[in-house]
């Protein structure tokens, strides 16, 4: 009955919002972990700096910094995985994965420094919901592995 | 652009007594320079492809290892190939810590029943090895139907088996703590067909092990 329908997924956020208002709260925030951490790395929230541990859960607008000897690594919901060298910051600007309703987005912006990214779920379903942004570029991701390396002054 | 200057500088230096006297050296201006290479998947090989923008035009990236250099406020630089050992110098550190790719597993039920598949139940032991052999591993279970029925109806369809699945690997020793449960309905579906469209493969939980 919604073959009609060409964004036939906006009919099933309407279902759903008005059907099961429970399960998009079902959904946790969390947008990945810590997967790899050397040297000095750590997670800034909030303006708050914490070392990062393997393990540690990272949420959406949450900065990762190396320091002069870090590396750091970070693997998202949606299999999106982030790895950091030394000097680097990235902050994890927007993370959105909920494709029942339709809510994708991964905005990453690398501050400074080098980073590896291998993109996950959302780049299959959703490319243009991807952004990496640097101080001069923004840049779009068909897939699949990107490296990008960031020199500020 | 890029090269010509660079050409240019290059005979300048070579043939300093035809250019005149050397200017003043200046103070470096402050560099703002991204580079942006395009690599294989680390697991499978695979090139996808990049879009680089600026306010001043765009480059796209579309075979291995392809790169790019922007300056602030300039477009994109010529696209060049770099070398492994290049690519190693700059991000080996980062490559290095690179955490291994998410392996999905498909389980399906035997039609109408909620019994798996023989081939299914074989997965469970693969996927609690795989799980105790990462560092630091989170699994989801996500289920999936076909496009039969309402988004909302098999959106809670989804969730039910994705749950059942949950129980069989916490029952085979999994940590229930690694483990979540998320619905996709109809709206990730394996094999794309149009709405209302009965299709055994789309009928699925995915095990995703991270």
């Amino acid at each position: 009955m919604f073959v009609q329908v060409s964004t036939r997924v906006t009919v099933a956020i309407c279902l759903l919002l008005t059907a099961m208002p429970g399960l998009a709260a079902a959904q946790s925030a969390d947008a990945g972990r810590v997967k790899a951490a050397v040297g000095a790395a750590t997670i800034v929230r909030q303006g708050q700096s914490t070392p990062a541990r393997v393990g540690d859960v990272v949420y959406p607008s949450d900065i990762l910094r190396t320091g002069a000897d870090g590396q750091l690594a970070v693997m998202l919901k949606d299999d999106t995985r982030l790895s950091l060298g030394p000097g680097s910051e990235v902050a994890l600007s927007t993370f959105e994965f909920a494709p029942a309703e339709a809510r994708l987005s991964l905005v990453l912006r690398i501050a400074r420094g080098a980073m590896s990214y291998a993109s996950g779920q959302i780049a299959k379903l959703m490319p243009a919901a991807i952004r990496l942004e640097t101080p001069t570029s923004v840049i779009g991701v068909r897939g699949t592995h990107a490296l990008i390396r960031v020199e500020a002054p | 652009m890029n090269r010509r200057g660079i050409g240019g500088l290059l005979a300048c230096t070579l043939l300093s007594a035809a250019c005149g006297p050397t200017p003043p050296p200046q103070p470096p201006a402050p560099v703002e320079r991204d580079l942006v290479v395009l690599a294989p998947d680390p697991e499978s090989g695979e090139v996808g492809g990049l879009t680089v923008t600026t306010p001043a035009g765009a480059a796209t990236l579309d075979s291995a290892n392809e790169s790019t250099t922007v300056l602030r406020g300039a477009a994109p630089g010529a696209v060049a190939v770099l070398d492994d050992a290049e690519i190693q110098r700059v991000f080996g550190q980062a490559l290095a810590v690179l955490p291994p790719g998410a392996r999905h597993f498909n389980f399906y039920f035997e039609t109408g029943t909620d019994q798996l598949t023989p081939e299914s139940k074989a997965l469970v032991t693969e996927v609690i090895a795989l799980v105790k052999a990462r560092s630091a591993p989170e699994v989801s279970a996500t289920g999936h139907t076909d496009t039969t029925g309402a988004p909302a109806t098999n959106a809670a369809l989804g969730l039910q088996r994705a749950t059942v699945i949950r129980d069989l690997l916490i029952q085979a020793g999994l940590d229930s703590g690694l483990i979540d449960v998320v619905s996709h309905g109809e709206s990730n579906l394996l094999v794309p067909t149009p709405d209302n469209t009965a299709e055994a493969r789309n009928r699925r939980v995915e095990i995703t092990v991270r």
